[in-house]
């Protein structure tokens, strides 16, 4: 690769950091090994024959060659392995191990999933118990073929589209096509075209309504659907001779190992990675994981090899910069440290490694992984972890310098990423002190309380927005430990809200403005409340 | 390879912001060239659509973009220039000339190649009458009431925002529409309106939401969710674009739209339009200096493959709504794809 000192002609002195392990099967992995070639990454192939391969809007292998352009995929560049089942992967420190006999190289810098996704659904949740629509069928040009969409549990937009291609092929060869639908899937290039064709060579396309699903009936030989159309308004019988249901993917061909390799990233379907802005480009949260193609949910052929190429250059970036800070350290362990594992299991980005070669297990951070949210550091039970970057003793002399302070100070801890930019340009309420922490998942407990007993009004927590941090959920664990607090509080006769949680983006300079100062003014009531009860008291 | 020879990112909107952030991650330098006098596009005067969570409107990648690109050691920024001139030696790029927006003054700069990041222009509504864009008060588009959520400037539109209100969001306006030759859908308007939908109910619990659209195209990984929160929200959802936007008496504002084979009409406080993407105004001019094509609709055309960036022209890459209409997340993945065909095609540029 050039710009390295490594060269991919000689397989034997590529850093591992440069290695990239490609898991899948079918399209979906050809793509990936091209894209990665392409970019100078060394690949290795883990073929795994059970998952699935095909990709929806491909019929055959020798399509691929128009998706990606160019010559033959140069199958020289990779080794392959085939295997059975999802090969068994470690992460060890910053790599992967992946054992396979004959392999000359078990170590990679970064795994790359990919594979197709299957549309084998439980025949109980597939509507009207009708065939599921398979690419490639062959049918009849003297048949009467009908697609249904969005029926049920709803389908996929790239397999509505592939429904559509698919009707106006069968129309065009001389049959009769129907398409129900409630949505025609066109957001993707050349689908209004394809729509137009379509309407215009005699697809005959019905729209349904929510009360209206296609209900179909076995009618001799062939089937009935009765309907009806929202734009009539009126029931419509078609007799057919063949109907698929066109469906959703099902995230369940994708085996645990793979979940597990991923820390669990996955969306709330159970497809990989989350669907966090953060993971929109193939790359987890967990570093070093990659994923495309149709276990990410996505089916389009053209979005398929848009995310390999994409992928490919987050995952040479990856391997500059783990090779890069390989030696740099982020976070200090002491030896308080009894290896309970809590950081180990909570960093969403895999940047923790335990080292079992010393004398005692040892925490150690895997720095390139370490994006210094400090949600280890937060809820270590012994205070064991350190960020080098935002140290303890930083904030100590934060709050020493509260403690100095008149006393009538209101504190807000904002997240780097989404408060920073907003608060150099708002007024802050007199007597505000600002700190900006790496993210709001920094903000432990037990500096709340801190903040609270250095003799200050009120403290206000801000992080991203749910779903929004780039830590995957450092937000919501600062929410949950303002909670936390004020039911403490609760529970010894203080209602006041002298703690609170928000969330702001970078982009909502007034949003926050108003929070601090809303917060601020509800502060002051209450020391006015105070004032009075005391007046009243005394 | 003369390495210190690099890469011109034509636009610094999310789709040059993106690929100027890939390529330096991959230790490539480059150089945004961007008109306007700041970064980011369209996409910084969009708002954080986010309700009680973030419903992955990406909008904020573009203030991540504007960071990372600003703090990195390999990425320059030229703000207020334009390309005027692309200058090869023996059909390989080696320099490119820059012009002043505000004076005309010119420069050359060393490049090896150039990536194309326009964007896209909005549909002008005021192209067909009956949309009654600037013509009836309480008809706006999609990217002014962004804005004005953006800014907090939400009065200038609403006066009170704690009365009840009735919003129409119209999707398709410029889209999917033969007669002006945009025979293709924008892809990001029907999440970006619901999202915006969503948004608006979740501040203003007393607002009324109806979103008219022809078919709802929702395939990214937050769809299920976004419909899921829209009937919790109560939006209701009308198949079919009303044909004409009338001002009553009232200051009210009507629609005629077919529900059963009956033509229902409504009446609606404001109304909001999903304008598509058409090509940026200056698509054609620069197409001509760089020596790239333009497809039916006019945007870039790429060259055969269908994603990884490269176009006719040896050394110009495509990236973002400049090649086709889109989302956000979108332009980021082909901002990747041309980065990814110029760190495969280094060696030779």
């Amino acid at each position: 690769m050039w710009g390295m000192e490594v060269k991919l002609s000689n397989q034997e002195i590529i850093s591992p950091f440069y290695r990239v392990l490609v898991v899948g099967n079918g399209l979906c992995a050809a793509v990936a090994l091209k894209a990665l070639s392409e970019v100078g990454l060394s690949c290795t192939y883990a073929r795994v024959a059970k998952l699935p391969g095909a990709m929806y809007g491909v019929k055959t292998p020798q399509n691929l060659l128009q998706y990606v352009g160019g010559a033959e995929t140069p199958e020289a560049e990779w080794t392959t392995v085939v295997l059975d089942v999802a090969p068994l992967l470690k992460r060890e420190g910053i790599f992967f191990r992946f054992e396979h006999e004959g392999l000359a190289q078990n170590v990679f810098g970064s795994v790359v999933f990919a594979f197709g996704a299957s549309m084998d659904q439980d025949p109980k949740k597939t509507p009207f118990g009708v065939t599921l629509y398979e690419q490639g069928d062959y049918f009849g040009s003297s048949e009467r073929v009908a697609w249904i969409l969005d029926a049920g549990v709803g389908s996929h937009a790239e397999a509505g589209l592939k429904a559509v291609a698919e009707a106006l092929e069968h129309r065009e060869a001389g049959g009769k096509s129907y398409v129900f639908f409630r949505n025609i899937p066109v957001a993707t290039r050349g689908g209004e075209l394809l729509y137009d064709r379509a309407k215009r060579t005699g697809v005959c396309f019905i729209r349904y309504g929510k009360d209206g699903e296609p209900i179909v009936e076995p009618n001799g030989h062939a089937f009935l659907v009765h309907v009806k159309d929202t734009i009539a308004g009126e029931s419509i019988d078609v007799y057919c001779d063949r109907i698929y249901s066109v469906g959703l993917p099902d995230p369940a061909a994708i085996p645990e190992i793979i979940k597990d390799v991923a820390n669990h990233d996955t969306d709330r379907n159970g497809f990989l990675l989350s669907e966090s802005i953060h993971c929109g480009l193939g790359q987890s949260f967990s570093r070093g994981v990659f994923a495309i193609g149709g276990c990410t949910g996505n089916l389009g052929p053209e979005q398929m090899v848009s995310q390999a190429y994409s992928v490919a250059v987050k995952a040479r970036a990856w391997a500059l910069r783990s090779s890069r800070m390989a030696s740099v350290e982020t976070i200090s362990v002491n030896d308080e440290c009894v290896r309970c594992l809590t950081c180990f299991r909570i960093c969403p980005h895999s940047a923790i490694s335990v080292n079992y070669a010393a004398a005692r297990s040892k925490i150690a951070s895997v720095s390139a992984s370490c994006e210094q949210c400090g949600l280890c550091i937060s809820e270590c039970p012994r205070e064991a972890l350190d960020l080098i970057g935002f140290p303890q003793m930083g904030i100590e002399g934060f709050l020493d310098d509260i403690r100095r302070g008149s006393g009538s100070m209101f504190v807000v801890y904002g997240c780097e990423r989404s408060t920073s930019d907003s608060v150099a340009k708002i007024d802050m309420p007199d007597g505000t002190i600002f700190l900006a922490v790496p993210c709001a998942g920094r903000i432990s407990e037990s500096m709340l309380w801190a903040t609270l007993t250095a003799g200050v009004s009120g403290v206000l927590a801000v992080g991203c927005h749910p779903g929004n941090c780039a830590s995957r959920n450092g937000t919501n664990w600062a929410g949950n430990r303002v909670k936390e607090i004020l039911r403490k509080l609760r529970e010894s006769g203080i209602e006041a809200p002298l703690v609170s949680y928000a969330t702001v983006s970078a982009r909502q300079t007034q949003r926050l403005e108003t929070m601090v100062n809303n917060f601020k003014k509800s502060l002051d009531q209450r020391k006015e409340a105070l004032l009075l009860r005391d007046e009243i008291g005394q | 390879m003369n390495k210190n020879r690099r890469i011109v990112i034509i636009g610094g909107g999310v789709a040059g912001l993106a690929a100027a952030e890939a390529l330096a991650e991959n230790e490539l330098p480059c150089v945004v060239v961007e008109k306007e006098t700041t970064l980011g596009g369209h996409v910084r005067k969009w708002a954080c659509t986010a309700t009680d969570r973030c419903l992955g409107c990406y909008c904020c990648k573009v203030d991540d973009l504007t960071h990372s690109v600003r703090s990195s050691d390999k990425i320059s920024v030229e703000l207020g220039w334009q390309v005027s001139q692309l200058v090869r030696e023996s059909s390989k790029i080696h320099k490119v000339r820059l012009r002043s927006v505000e004076n005309g003054t010119e420069k050359l700069i060393d490049a090896c190649a150039v990536i194309v990041a326009i964007g896209f222009e909005p549909y002008d509504p005021t192209e067909k009458i009956f949309w009654g864009y600037r013509r009836l008060k309480g008809v706006a588009t999609l990217a002014e009431l962004n804005q004005w959520v953006q800014t907090d400037s939400l009065k200038s539109f609403v006066s009170d925002e704690s009365q009840p209100l009735r919003v129409a969001f119209l999707q398709c306006i410029g889209s999917r529409d033969t007669s002006i030759g945009a025979n293709y859908c924008s892809e990001y308007c029907c999440s970006s309106a619901l999202r915006m939908a969503l948004n608006l109910c979740h501040d203003h619990p007393r607002w009324d939401v109806t979103l008219f659209y022809i078919d709802l195209q929702m395939a990214d990984k937050m769809a299920a969710a976004l419909k899921q929160d829209a009937q919790r929200q109560g939006i209701h959802f009308v198949q079919g674009t009303p044909g004409e936007i009338v001002q009553t008496g009232e200051g009210k504002l009507s629609v005629v739209s077919a529900r059963n084979g009956l033509n229902v009409r409504e009446e609606f406080d404001k109304i909001v339009l999903s304008t598509g993407q058409r090509p940026a105004g200056d698509t054609k001019t620069l197409a001509e200096i760089l020596g790239l094509e333009l497809d039916q609709f006019g945007f870039i055309a790429a060259s055969t493959s269908w994603s990884a960036g490269r176009t006719d022209a040896p050394g110009v890459y495509v990236a973002g709504t400049c090649r086709a209409p889109g989302s956000i997340q979108k332009s980021l993945l082909s901002a990747g794809n041309a980065a990814a065909a110029i760190i495969a095609d280094y060696l030779s540029l």
